[in-house]
């Protein structure tokens, strides 16, 4: 035996680790039935115990006393009565609340994503819904899943792309009814919780080592009626993640009528076949009308230079969708490294611009003030929408598709 | 941690099936505690058994500072501690001469563990002073830190480290064939 480390390992695993404990099946049996007696005998002990307050106050003298100061003492114990008549309240009664769900329409912020709108339509299983419409406005879609089929959708194109990625498996969604537990545990060993009564709601705040969430509950249903992120040290760590996370839901409602058809692909709605080409709507990319595709290419990336010197961040989002991708945290980071000096100073065409496979493409160079330079393809597409032609980026040859 | 938090505020309140739900929980982790530190297999069970009727009796006024498991892997090891002293007493008055000592196969430790080297380290720890025993357990089964076990013992976090040490120490000692035996 070497050393200390060793030692422990061993006790660990050839010792501790497989300690047989007794399996005798009327044992739980024996040591709970007693424990519940006792814990029952002790509570109505407890409940009917006079305190030596209450001696005192019985006795003649206290009595006469008492009375004087019985308007003041009425006055302090209705404030006291008032907070302790507030129903009590346990976490499984949202839980059990939610398993009664039909519909919840929520509206809050993914970490990566920013801001949506989802409605669930729920069949007797809380944390499985059957329909979900999730809308994601900073990249102009709604995702649906339903059991007529996956698809993205664009109400101002009419764009649909079937999807195979079901929505409703992903852990914000499919554990609904478990919401408060998952938020629980992932605050980590170190974290708490606490329960507070507010004025119309009760507050469920889970504090965490990085992050402190709260989760706002209404004191009639039950059910939870927001949630927020209160503290975040480390934001980043959750932005750089593609999943859907959670940061705020700034309101949740339930049981209310989700709109016509908003499950079902519209009857006149076109397939396209890339997500991408859902992203896209009449507002984005370089009107090209008048223009070849070559000089429709080289204006685009023209004036992406000018975006991405100025760091123009409207004009970047409506001429790459891969910028729609981009958190406000990451446009931050960009503006502070700007402000630090550290910025791109010149992204210049290469080559000419080139077709492959219906896409453009134009060879060029990003430099940075610090010397560094990197190629960079964009990866170009052309759109007719409503009478126009549009020349958008959707990627680039180096770092593939915006998706 | 929520969850204990929660089982916690709903054993307060009186919800029996808290109880339950917290006994389900520790039941595994604390019958190993009781039979690393016990030197009887009888007494597995009772140990447990007193440790949630007393546990069930402090309804109302349970207060949780720490971790539940910890908690109750000390409790455990108290009434384990307790337990050991009482059958030594036993065994010095009325039985003295009279029986010989339990022989060691009737240690939890060595028909409770399965091979053989987990008897070899039931027997050495068996051997061990029950302090320097109780926080090799408590630290390495229970997973608690030295600062929680110094607490709950009022003893210093330096003492409770030199108790490891040295039940460490003496451990390779006896597994190795040394002297310390």
């Amino acid at each position: 035996m070497n050393n200390a480390e060793d030692i422990e390992k061993l006790v660990e695993k050839s010792y501790l680790n497989k300690l047989q404990v007794p399996a005798d099946a009327g044992m739980d049996g024996r040591i709970l039935d007693d424990a519940v007696t006792i814990m029952e005998e002790s509570r109505k002990t407890k409940l009917a115990k006079p305190n030596s307050w209450r001696i005192i106050m019985n006795s003649r003298v206290t009595k006469i006393s008492a009375a004087a100061v019985a308007v003041v003492g009425l006055m302090v114990a209705v404030s006291i009565l008032d907070k302790t008549a507030t129903p009590a309240y346990a976490v499984e009664q949202t839980i059990d609340a939610i398993k009664e769900v039909k519909t919840v329409h929520m509206a809050g912020e993914f970490y990566h994503q920013g801001q949506f709108e989802c409605w669930l339509r729920f069949d007797g299983d809380p944390d499985v819904p059957t329909h979900l419409w999730l809308s994601l406005p900073r990249i102009h879609l709604a995702v649906v899943c339903s059991p007529d089929g996956l698809f993205h959708y664009n109400k101002r194109t009419n764009y649909v792309f079937r999807i195979s990625q079901d929505q409703r498996g992903r852990t914000w969604i499919i554990k609904f009814g478990s919401f408060f537990k998952d938020a629980g545990e992932a605050a980590d060993k170190r974290g708490s919780v606490t329960i507070s009564h507010e004025d119309k709601s009760i507050a469920v705040r889970i504090h965490g080592p990085k992050r402190e969430q709260a989760f706002l509950v209404d004191t009639e249903t039950k059910l939870p009626i927001s949630f927020s992120t209160i503290r975040d040290d480390a934001p980043m760590e959750m932005i750089r993640r593609q999943q859907l996370t959670v940061r705020n839901i700034d309101w949740i409602r339930y049981n209310q009528e989700s709109p016509d058809g908003i499950f079902d692909i519209p009857g006149d709605a076109k397939f396209v076949q890339n997500r991408f080409d859902c992203w896209v709507d009449p507002d984005c990319g370089l009107a090209a009308d008048g223009m070849t595709r070559q000089e429709a290419c080289q204006a685009i990336v023209k004036e992406l230079r000018r975006a991405l010197v100025d760091l123009d961040i409207e004009t970047l989002c409506k001429l790459d969708l891969t910028f729609l991708e981009f958190a406000p945290e990451m446009w931050e980071q960009l503006r502070q490294m700007k402000e630090a000096g550290k910025r791109v100073d010149e992204f210049v065409a290469t080559d000419d611009p080139y077709e492959q496979d219906g896409l453009w493409y134009v060879p060029c160079e990003l430099r940075g003030n610090d010397g560094r330079t990197e190629v960079r393809t964009p990866m170009i597409k052309f759109y007719e929408m409503e009478g126009r032609t549009l020349c958008i980026i959707v990627g680039s040859k180096e770092g593939g598709v915006a998706d | 941690m929520l969850d204990d938090k929660l089982l916690a505020w709903r054993f307060n309140r009186g919800d029996t099936d808290a109880l339950r739900r917290i006994y389900g929980k520790y039941r595994d982790d604390l019958l190993k505690v009781a039979a690393a530190l016990l030197n009887d297999t009888d007494g597995i069970e009772d140990v447990v058994h007193d440790v949630f009727v007393s546990f069930a009796e402090t309804v109302g006024q349970f207060r949780l500072s720490g971790s539940l498991k910890g908690y109750l892997s000390i409790c455990v090891a108290n009434c384990a501690r307790d337990r050991n002293r009482t059958a030594q007493r036993q065994r010095k008055v009325s039985l003295d001469d009279a029986e010989p000592m339990r022989e060691a196969k009737d240690r939890p430790d060595d028909c409770a563990a399965c091979g053989e080297l987990s008897e070899q380290i039931g027997r050495a720890m068996a051997e061990l002073p029950p302090e320097q025993r109780e926080v090799i357990v408590l630290h390495l089964q229970s997973k608690m830190k030295f600062r929680q076990i110094a607490r709950s013992q009022g003893v210093s976090v330096n003492t409770v480290q030199s108790r490891y040490r040295y039940g460490l120490g003496k451990l390779r000692s006896i597994l190795d064939g040394g002297s310390e035996r």
